[in-house]
């Protein structure tokens, strides 16, 4: 008897646990196979550059904050840089090595929650146990500095929140000497596993062409043979100044961006150990009290024009000459970049911001098609990519 | 590192596009019906990487035309950047750069969703981030933050 084929249309998310936030796939399915693979997208959706617009240039990084929630940090460099080109000032050298330190951790910590995550995909749940507990002494690090752990706003236009605690360098370098052992954990965990090898291992694979004509970056466009790294090729906030490689991989799947990001977190490492070896000494935000706010206690209450500064700053802001500048950071995954208009008042006329998610997510239907749909999980969690940094 | 910037050959080959100063990349200003075959000869000069498509909604300063569309390529060798510029007038469709750039989709689509601009030969022109029954287009300048009108009751009675 003939029986008639047909494929079925099933509706995945937004509230699966696999799709890593709110993503919603509509998939066509011929048996187990993946024909077509449609992402819906903007359930958080939440107008971040429209309510960008409305604030000052200061308060707007509480909102750039948010969009990325896993590496807030990078997010604010971005921005920024961005507002600091405009305004045509440049910020003192230990500001500019606090701000790589910390873009540093937050990477680290971002492909901790990706290592975690994307292995509890695959139903490896120990591995999230490991990647969260070593996280949180990230996060430490970061609450003990700017006060939050998840959204900090620690980089300000001009410099920083607050200088390094004290006690800082002495918790992070028992953190960087701990390092090597939870990445050899991982390793044990993950890289001997033949199930975790296995699924990855030709899975979510995409060309260097298409990778690139997608607007793929970060380690997704690497794991392809491209080795372009923005604080490699085009670098920002003083990056030229560490030595540090670059890991590229050449098969594009699944399981060379796990070993890409392993081997980024040993450079991470590396940096942020260099960075706070040779800290600078010296001032950590401009002297201008038009940009940066005077010191509370050394000059606001102290002197009355400090104090006029002070609240001026806070009420009004400080205005960015006409002008438009864009600054690219690479992110824990891959470009993030922020596009500031200034119109010579107090607030930006226009905030866009390139998502390096929303680029790479993109590509998920390209990677998964005529494939299983249990790739389809594994490739959802290689590409690395946060909702709110979709959506924004 | 020295930013080699586009080629001599290729802006020559389109007189009508202006290269303007900028700092950090190069920056091109083409008529909106140059902008197709400008991406087509970017692409063959080596910036094959689509960064971002952009739009700036220029309502505010009383500009004619009103929008700037921007697209910012690189050259994934050395990373340097080119922008090209389109001024884009309320109304106009510019055409789909998806036959140069397959990922011009989504952010076309935003664009779309978001300052209400359709892109000509674009095969799914529809919203991507706010839901399909929207009315207007948050992103543009003359849209207002809070009040465009009460919420929807959640049950019909």
């Amino acid at each position: 008897m003939a029986e008639e084929k047909r494929s079925l249309t099933l509706n995945m998310g937004p509230q699966h646990p696999s799709t890593h936030g709110v993503l919603r796939l509509v998939l066509e399915l011929d048996g187990e196979v993946v024909r077509r693979c449609e992402p819906v997208i903007g359930y958080l959706h939440t107008g971040i550059e429209k309510t960008a617009e409305n604030l000052t240039y200061n308060q707007a990084v509480t909102v750039i904050d948010r969009m990325d929630y896993l590496s807030p940090l990078t997010n604010n460099l971005a921005y920024v840089l961005a507002v600091e080109k405009l305004l045509g000032i440049t910020v003192p050298p230990r500001t500019r090595t606090i701000r790589v330190m910390f873009s540093e951790l937050s990477r680290i910590a971002s492909h901790l929650v990706w290592l975690g995550t994307a292995a509890m995909d695959m139903g490896a749940m120990s591995v999230f146990f490991y990647c969260f507990r070593e996280r949180e002494k990230i996060l430490d690090l970061i609450e003990m500095t700017a006060g939050t752990r998840m959204n900090p706003s620690y980089f300000r236009v001009g410099g920083l929140l607050a200088d390094l605690p004290d006690g800082f360098s002495d918790k992070l370098g028992a953190l960087l000497d701990e390092f090597p052992t939870w990445l050899q954990n991982y390793r044990d965990l993950l890289g001997s596993n033949l199930l975790w090898v296995e699924r990855l291992r030709g899975a979510a694979v995409i060309s260097k062409e298409d990778a690139l004509a997608y607007g793929l970056t970060g380690q997704t466009l690497r794991s392809t043979g491209v080795d372009l790294d923005l604080r490699k090729a085009q670098p920002y906030s003083g990056y030229e100044d560490f030595t540090f490689n670059v890991p590229v991989r050449q098969h594009g799947d699944a399981y060379d961006r796990y070993e890409l990001r392993l081997e980024e977190m040993v450079e991470s490492a590396g940096i942020v150990r260099q960075a706070i070896e040779r800290l600078p000494d010296g001032p950590w935000h401009i002297d201008d009290w038009r940009i940066f706010p005077p010191d509370k206690h050394q000059h606001v209450e102290r002197d009355m024009e400090a104090l006029i500064y002070h609240f001026k700053l806070f009420t009004q802001g400080f205005k960015v000459p006409p002008g438009e500048a864009y600054q690219g950071v690479e992110g824990p995954r891959g470009e993030i970049g922020c596009y500031v208009v200034a119109d010579g008042t107090a607030r930006p006329m226009r905030v866009r911001v390139r998502a390096p998610s929303f680029y790479n997510l993109q590509s998920l239907p390209l990677m998964v098609k005529d494939r299983l749909i249990a790739d389809l999980i594994t490739a959802i969690g290689s590409i690395d990519i946060v909702l709110g940094d979709v959506d924004r | 590192m020295t930013a080699t910037g586009v080629s001599a050959a290729l802006l020559e080959a389109f007189p009508d596009v202006q290269e303007e100063a900028a700092s950090g990349h190069s920056l091109l200003v083409a008529p909106v019906e140059r902008l197709v075959p400008l991406l087509e000869a970017l692409k063959g000069d080596g910036y094959t990487l689509l960064v971002d498509i952009g739009m700036i909604d220029h309502w505010s300063q009383g500009r004619v035309p009103r929008f700037d569309l921007v697209y910012i390529l690189r050259r994934p060798k050395s990373g340097e950047a080119v922008w090209v510029k389109v001024k884009v007038a309320d109304g106009e469709t510019p055409p789909s750069a998806i036959s140069v750039f397959r990922g011009a989709d989504w952010p076309e689509r935003e664009i779309y969703d978001l300052f209400g601009i359709s892109f000509q030969g674009h095969p799914n022109m529809a919203r991507i981030l706010m839901p399909e029954d929207w009315e207007g287009h948050p992103l543009r300048r003359d849209y207002p933050l809070v009040g465009t009108k009460p919420s929807p009751p959640l049950a019909r009675e």
